[in-house]
């Protein structure tokens, strides 16, 4: 009982952090009218049986009265919502704007740099390249991070996939691949890759999708420990094309496994081992499987290891269709 | 004999970005046109009949898209080929380029230096 009057308290709260006036609040207004029923059924019924009981002119003006009341209140109601709505849309659009914005600078600064390493403005001393490279780094994470601001945006506002087309899961695995061997190589981490039998296309979007892939593989090295080794294997059945990143690192404790995949989580073990990331890899990842039409999942023993799999469809049919 | 110069216009608002890829290329023999908005960005097309077209879409006095569109319907400027180079990335915003004539769509911050010189030397190829 407390914690559903808390719970609904916290409704009053999503006003007040929007800045709505609590007499725009939906669920205040919706209390407010409930009363006004109740008391004008109450107040009907009272005048009816005990003042006025020769006319019935009154009671009904009475009735009127209050549905006029609750028709003011209704038609608040419905505004506020709108308003709210409006709120949140606007939101959205500031987010989607201001990261755009964001990533015209970065990109600059990422192909300023970029330009300068490729020595074809001069040849730079060891130290200064290194100073450059890790400048890029954090340049790196900073594109990263706008990147999922932007896609979560995307996946409130329902609109993740941005295009589909045919797919090879094992292409854009070999490219991430070789993208985070330099990573896993700083890390003492060993890639394997197997893929046996011929795998189909599946229907996606390919810019998501190595999303998902990078951040499953980069999540196998980051809690690995240093000389351990990450497996990549993609398989399929009669329906599906499945991936499993298997790693032998550091596992998710039993207690944390049912918040792997909430906005922002890391898991202390994560937190302690002191790795660079913002907890919103899974949540973006499985939400893009899934607007896809397939299943993420994982398994994982506490300083066992992890295995973290997706499946998707060969032909989606729904999305073949539109 | 030697190979005449492979001309490139680059409409791009960041003069920044701007700088880097262009001095990039013109290290790699090219011949970069560098304008700063849409209108400039048409006139330099017809004046100067570049050999591709590398265009933003948010841009000042008339928007990438706009500028597509005037470029794909002008007999004369018809045939450049265009690279769309923006980080405007949403549904229809691909669909809509490409079917107004674009060649290529690249979102800059998915791609390195490399990766977009690699696409521009694909297109004059
Ligand atoms: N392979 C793994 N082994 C152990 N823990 C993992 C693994 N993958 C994910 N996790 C846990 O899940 C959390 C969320 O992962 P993710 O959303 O990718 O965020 P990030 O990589 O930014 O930390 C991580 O911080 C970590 O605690
Ligand atoms: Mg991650």
């Amino acid at each position: 009982m407390l914690k559903w009057i808390s719970g609904e308290l916290n409704i009053f709260n999503q006003c007040k952090a929007n800045r709505i006036s609590i007499w725009q609040c939906p669920p205040f207004l919706f209390v407010i009218m409930g009363f006004i029923n109740i008391s004008a059924v109450l107040s009907s019924y009272i005048a009816a049986n005990k003042f006025f009981v020769d006319d019935p002119m009154i009671a009904a003006l009475i009735a009127l009265l209050i549905s006029l009341i609750t028709f003011i209140i209704g038609y608040a109601v419905v505004k506020s919502f709108d308003e709210m709505a409006e709120i949140s849309q606007m939101k959205s659009e500031f987010v989607s704007i201001a990261s755009h914005q964001l990533r015209t600078p970065l990109s600059a600064i990422r192909w300023t740099i970029d330009l300068i390493l490729s020595g074809k403005l001069g040849p730079q001393t060891e130290e200064q390249k290194n100073i450059l490279i890790n400048l890029q780094e954090s340049n790196e994470r900073m594109i990263n991070l706008v990147n999922n601001l932007l896609d979560i945006n995307r996946i409130e506002s329902g609109r993740i996939i941005l295009k589909v087309e045919p797919v090879s899961i094992v292409e854009i695995t070999k490219k991430t691949i070789t993208e985070l061997s330099n990573f896993a190589l700083a890390n003492n981490i060993g890639l394997e890759f197997e893929n046996n039998a011929e795998i189909p296309f599946i229907q996606g979007d390919p810019e998501r999708l190595k999303i998902v892939i990078q951040n499953l593989i980069d999540n196998a090295i980051k809690f690995s420990r240093s000389g351990g080794q990450a497996k990549i294997k993609i398989t399929k059945d009669k329906k599906n094309v499945m991936m499993t990143v298997t790693d032998q690192g550091i596992g998710i404790s039993k207690t944390e496994q049912s918040r792997m995949f909430q906005k922002f989580f890391r898991a202390k073990a994560a937190l302690r081992q002191q790795t660079v990331g913002s907890g919103l890899g899974l949540y973006i990842s499985r939400a893009i499987i899934e607007s896809l039409g397939g299943k993420l999942g994982f398994q994982s023993e506490e300083n066992k290891g992890s295995i973290f799999w997706f499946k998707l469809p060969i032909y989606p049919p729904k999305f073949l269709k539109s | 004999m030697v190979e005449k110069k492979k001309k490139i216009l680059f409409i791009e608002d960041e003069a920044t970005l701007q700088k880097a890829i262009g001095t990039f290329l013109e290290a790699e023999g090219y011949e970069i046109i560098s304008v700063l908005d849409g209108e400039a960005g048409i006139a330099r097309a017809n004046k100067d009949m570049p050999d591709l077209i590398l265009l933003d879409l948010i841009l000042p006095k008339k928007d990438g898209f706009e500028v597509l569109a005037e470029l794909k319907t002008n007999e004369a400027t018809k045939k450049i080929p265009v690279i769309v180079l923006t980080n405007l990335e949403g549904i229809g915003y691909v669909d809509r380029a490409i079917e107004l004539g674009a060649t290529t769509y690249l979102v800059k911050a998915n791609y390195t230096l490399e990766e977009v010189i690699q696409k521009v030397k694909e297109a004059l190829a």
